[in-house]
């Protein structure tokens, strides 16, 4: 183990984003005293790799300089360097393409996106996001796109909007689309339909809107399933529907029909999260779907997440995002972030082989090596499941270790066969962040005051050791109840799957020794779940009854004597 | 049945429903259903529906809406105006839509009649001797036709 | 601030300059923040607050930390569905090892004075009560779920077998089954009726309360993933994103349940204490009735009962919603903020984001503070 004060933690922060997000987390983060370096993903910037570990990580990055200097056309100059840094923050703006191809419609002088839309029309869009809901007189835009877009709004033109048809809509977009639609009605007064699934009215001020713009004459068609269809005659394309509340068809030939767009990651970023081990959703969004990273974890300790990244949102969360993220940057120098911090975590040097399993299984990329093992104190978040596969048990954490574990269960064997257990001797590990806390709770403690129960606290699910289960049953218990948070819950992101494989495996050894498989039981449980618990327990003792019951076709009489 | 071209529709028939006292709040309508759920009138007749009508003039379908004679079936109990969450006085919607129907010639031949008979009489049913014997009977005071009273009421 | 531009051909990378210091400790010391309200927004900031070492004292009226919080239910089904109600015993831990944090349980602040950037207060609790004062108020004072009672036309109180969302988060939290009132058997249909109390300018409430597409249509996916024969309608406007892979969650969830577009006029007692719903099918041009074994009515988030406590003791402008005005500068000059629902609807993640951004704002406002 080495020193925690060893590890050093650079004050220095990169933010690896652009837009309000990324600006704000800066600024916010340079007040607080912190050397801040902010790159904008793009094609000129790339990074490459975060290698390191929390307050000293060392990021490699390359600049890719389109360079005049040669004769007969641009070189392409490559800078790659590393640097080091403390924290990293992924604070990206998303990209936005154009829905044109879901709908097989090609971009022309009457067709545009949502966004071009939006810039010619609402320069002053993130203000009204802030909350002010007026807008300042309007310049004629600058560029010929916009003029082209301004001169297609007459009085008597219709403009349709496609919004959330073919992709799950957002209150980004349904912002967007109604403070545009409005602001046309009451600058050029032309008739606006807009089609949509659903009218995303979950952010501040956005049911007014709606509002406003029903109040100006916007017409709203909802479609359940299909939007309308585009139908192309001559250079027009005209929407054919049914109304769905009058259920009769339509058709509207717009003068100018706007699309939403589809927002996604960029490749750039997409890539660095990848190569950093920082998780996505399955929509590909920054940040993997698992609420005990909110509001702004990683699986990596000194790894941030903020702003529009995690999903398109209003810029006044961008802005809350960003100012949360540099108040947990702030705490995460100050050493506070985890409260199991000051819980050893030791490799003995003696038992290590180097065979590297903890670096391969450790989720939160906290292990590293150089002539041995080490755990790094500021990466780590203590949950144990290096511990429970390394192969020599050659780590240990403090609470948790083989030692403090054993002791407890020969503290069950000293109980031995007292007349009071009458009932299934039961041991519980549980991960002691939910099934702990469900344990602890109120409801359970009748549980607490029973006996036949021991719960064997684990830091995680992920820190199940098969060598403690077999031990369990080997000192007098009757059956094994595992408890792990529930799916794509788990703080260390496999913990509990990792549990359950465990489990299985456990399975075959006791079916090997004679044992009946079904005296281990594995069960999901979250912290308030304290109703499940009790159930688990009851129908769990009922099983083992059971299998205990002489007259039981399922009892093993090897049992009896123990698994040895 | 032929699509319905919405440029051939009336966008401004709502902006003007809007403007005649009691169609103030028509554009605030959501299509939520209440109105169309909760009408006793609709149980009975689902020609007429609510939530239909009031589409309808959101569309601008002025003219296939004034003609139907479902506008005359609202028996006027107000339970949709109760229980509207977007505040839209729809009993008054119907008036102010009956009322834009009779501008146009477009109220059923009976209620012509009826106004008719109005204009005539002063009254809904003529008084003859029969009656007028029958009220002294029980003690009540003659009645005679006194159209021009009424013609000045209905003046406008 | 200095803006260093590093490479001034590519403005995209700079460095902003620092003087090498953790600012928000400074000044800080001896500066006490009063944070009202225990809920989620309000633990969450006032452990955000102690780990920059500054005091905290938190004061809640209940005889329990949590908020709204303790009575929801876990809503996993096969995996979690990020409902996020387990955080709040992840930010209770994190209150229990805070130093600097006072709390007081079964407290209610009486009278609150500004004076001078400092917040004088007397407070009351059983046995007793006191006074202090405080450089800083942070107020999470949450919010009021929508009384089912003012939807008459729902019969909520009258009619056994009609319950609100949150009646069934609390059955669902300590039972784990959804059972009728009526007989406590499982219904075999249920309808879910939302915007009960939201959207609703004749109320008074025109907002979206943000939440209940959320938290009812998890607690639908739950009840069939126990029930899988349970017959599930929800009567909806427009079904509001929520949470990540909220593309995915819908496309599962539409499989399994039958959506419809329309909010019910009313409900009425039936046979068996079956409820009848009369609404406009989507898929007919009619109203029509149909029977349901359970309605539960989505309430929504309005206005917490003791803003207007607060309006007249610090004259706090209430927004066009009832709830206290976005217009955060006007606040903060005075030393005042707001996290969690105490500023409009939102749920538990949205809540917890605002704690952090405010507690950042509050140690700012500390480090500057006029003295």
């Amino acid at each position: 183990m080495i020193p925690q004060e060893e590890f050093r933690k650079l004050n220095r922060v990169l933010i690896w984003g652009k837009g309000q997000t990324a600006e704000e987390t800066a600024t916010r983060l340079t007040l607080l005293g912190y050397e801040v370096l902010k790159i904008n993903p793009d094609e000129q910037f790339q990074l490459l790799s975060i290698e390191g570990f929390a307050g000293d990580f060392q990021v490699t990055l390359q600049q890719t300089i389109p360079s005049l200097e040669k004769e007969g056309g641009m070189e392409m100059l490559e800078r790659i360097w590393t640097e080091k840094f403390g924290a990293v923050v992924f604070a990206p703006e998303l990209v936005s393409e154009g829905n044109f191809s879901d709908y097989q419609v090609a971009p022309t002088e009457k067709i545009i996106t949502l966004e071009e839309m939006q810039k010619v029309l609402i320069p002053g869009l993130d203000e009204f996001h802030q909350g002010n809901h007026s807008f300042s007189a309007l310049p004629t835009p600058a560029s010929a796109g916009g003029r082209r877009i301004f001169a297609a709004l007459k009085p008597a033109s219709y403009v349709a909007f496609l919004v959330g048809l073919t992709t799950e809509g957002n209150v980004l977009d349904m912002a967007v689309t109604l403070s545009a639609a409005l602001e046309i009605r009451k600058r050029f007064q032309s008739q606006i339909s807009i089609f949509c699934r659903q009218v995303k009215v979950a952010g501040e001020g956005l049911e007014r809107l709606y509002q406003a713009c029903r109040d100006e004459g916007v017409l709203f068609f909802k479609f359940d399933q299909e939007g309308p269809a585009l139908l192309r005659r001559g250079d027009e394309v005209v929407l054919q529907f049914e109304d769905t509340i009058l259920k009769r068809p339509f058709i509207l030939t717009p003068d100018l029909l706007v699309f939403d767009s589809r927002h996604l990651l960029s490749s750039e970023v997409r890539q660095t999260a990848l190569s950093a081990g920082i998780g996505m959703d399955k929509s590909g969004f920054l940040q993997s779907a698992n609420v005990h990273f909110l509001p702004q974890a990683s699986e990596r300790e000194g790894i941030f997440i903020a702003g529009p990244g995690k999903g398109p949102m209003l810029s006044q969360l961008s802005i809350e995002e960003a100012r949360a993220t540099a108040l947990s940057v702030h705490h995460f120098f100050q050493g506070l972030t985890s409260e199991t911090m000051n819980q050893e975590v030791s490799v003995d040097k003696g038992l290590c082989t180097l065979c590297l399993t903890c670096l391969r299984f450790c989720p939160h990329q906290a292990v590293g090596f150089t002539h041995r093992v080490f755990i790094h104190p500021l990466a780590c978040r203590r949950c144990g499941i290096c511990a429970s596969e390394c192969p020599m048990d050659a780590i240990q954490i403090e609470g948790y270790s083989d030692n403090e574990v054993e002791e407890k269960l020969m503290a069950l064997q000293e109980r031995g066969d007292k007349p009071e257990f009458s009932q299934p001797r039961i041991v519980v590990f549980g991960c002691q962040r939910s099934a702990g806390v469900a344990w602890e709770g109120a409801e359970s403690s009748k549980l607490k005051a029973q006996s036949n129960l021991e719960f064997i606290p684990l830091p995680c699910a992920g820190k199940l050791d098969p060598d403690h289960v077999l031990k369990a049953l080997s000192v007098g218990a009757d059956g094994i109840l595992v408890l792990a948070c529930p799916e794509e819950n788990c703080r260390s992101v496999h913990g509990n799957t990792y549990a359950r494989e465990r489990i299985m495996e456990i399975r075959k050894y006791m079916e090997e020794a004679g044992v009946n498989p079904g005296r281990i039981r594995f069960e999901h449980l979250s912290s308030n779940m304290e109703w499940y618990l009790k159930e688990i327990i009851k129908q769990f003792s009922e099983t083992l009854e059971e299998l205990s019951n002489p007259q039981s076709a399922i009892r093993n009489p090897k049992w009896k004597n123990g698994p040895h | 049945m032929d699509p319905i071209d919405l440029k051939k529709l009336d966008p401004d028939f709502k902006h003007r429903l809007a403007r005649e006292l009691g169609g103030e709040q028509i554009k605030k309508c959501f299509s939520c259903g209440v109105c169309s759920a909760r009408c006793p009138i609709e149980k009975i007749e689902p020609e007429y529906n609510p939530r239909r009508i009031i589409r309808m003039i959101l569309l601008g379908m002025e003219e296939e809406l004034l003609k139907e004679e479902f506008l005359w079936h609202c028996s006027t109990c107000y339970t949709c105006q109760e229980s509207c969450p977007q505040e839209v006085d729809f009993t008054e919607v119907i008036f102010v839509l009956r009322n834009m129907a009779v501008r146009k010639g477009l109220a059923p031949a009976g209620l012509g009649a009826a106004r008719n008979l109005l204009d005539q009489q002063g009254r809904m049913y003529e008084i003859g001797d029969f009656e007028n014997e029958k009220r002294k009977e029980m003690g009540l005071p003659e009645i005679k036709g006194n159209a021009k009273d009424y013609r000045e009421l209905l003046k406008d | 601030m200095v803006v260093e531009i590093r490479n001034p051909k590519f403005k995209s990378i700079f460095i902003l300059n620092h003087n090498f210091e953790h600012n928000l400790k400074v000044n800080s010391k001896n500066s006490k923040v009063l944070i009202i309200g225990g809920g989620i927004a309000g633990i969450t900031a006032a452990v955000a607050l102690s780990r920059l070492k500054i005091a905290v004292t938190l004061i809640e009226k209940a005889t329990a930390l949590g908020g709204m919080v303790p009575n929801y239910c876990c809503k996993a089904t096969d995996a979690c569905q990020q409902c996020g109600v387990c955080l709040l015993n992840d930010s209770l831990q994190a209150l229990s090892q805070a130093s600097n944090v006072e709390v007081h349980l079964q407290t209610e602040v009486t009278d609150l004075t500004l004076d001078a950037n400092k917040f004088l207060y007397t407070f009351s609790r059983p046995g007793g009560g006191g006074e202090g004062r405080a450089e800083a108020l942070l107020l999470a004072t949450g919010f009021t779920p929508f009384r089912a009672e003012d939807k008459p036309q729902y019969r909520y109180g009258i009619l056994p077998n009609v319950i609100t969302g949150l009646d069934l988060e609390r059955q669902l939290k300590e039972t784990g089954s959804v059972v009728r009132p009526s007989n406590h058997t499982l219904p075999t249909s249920i309808a879910f009726i939302q915007c009960v109390g939201s959207r609703d300018p004749h109320l008074n409430h025109p907002f979206c309360s943000r939440v209940c597409c959320a938290y009812a249509l998890r607690m639908a996916n739950l009840i069939k993933y126990k029930n899988p024969q349970t017959e599930i309608a929800v009567f909806y406007m427009d079904i509001q994103t929520f949470g990540k892979d909220f593309s995915l969650f819908m496309e599962k969830t539409e499989k399994q349940i039958r959506f419809i577009r329309t909010i019910p006029g009313e409900i009425q007692k039936g046979d068996n204490d079956q409820v009848w719903l009369t609404f406009q099918d989507d898929d007919g041009l009619s109203s029509r009735k149909q029977a349901f074994d359970l309605a539960i009515l989505s309430v929504g988030i309005m206005p917490g009962s003791d803003l207007e406590f607060f309006k007249d003791k610090l004259g706090l402008p209430l927004n066009g919603d009832g709830f206290l005005s976005e217009a955060n500068e006007i606040f903060s000059s005075k030393g005042i903020f707001l996290a969690g629902t105490v500023r409009g609807p939102k749920g538990i993640a949205g809540s917890i984001t605002q704690a952090y951004r405010t507690a950042e704002e509050v140690a700012a406002y500390l480090k500057t503070r006029p003295v």
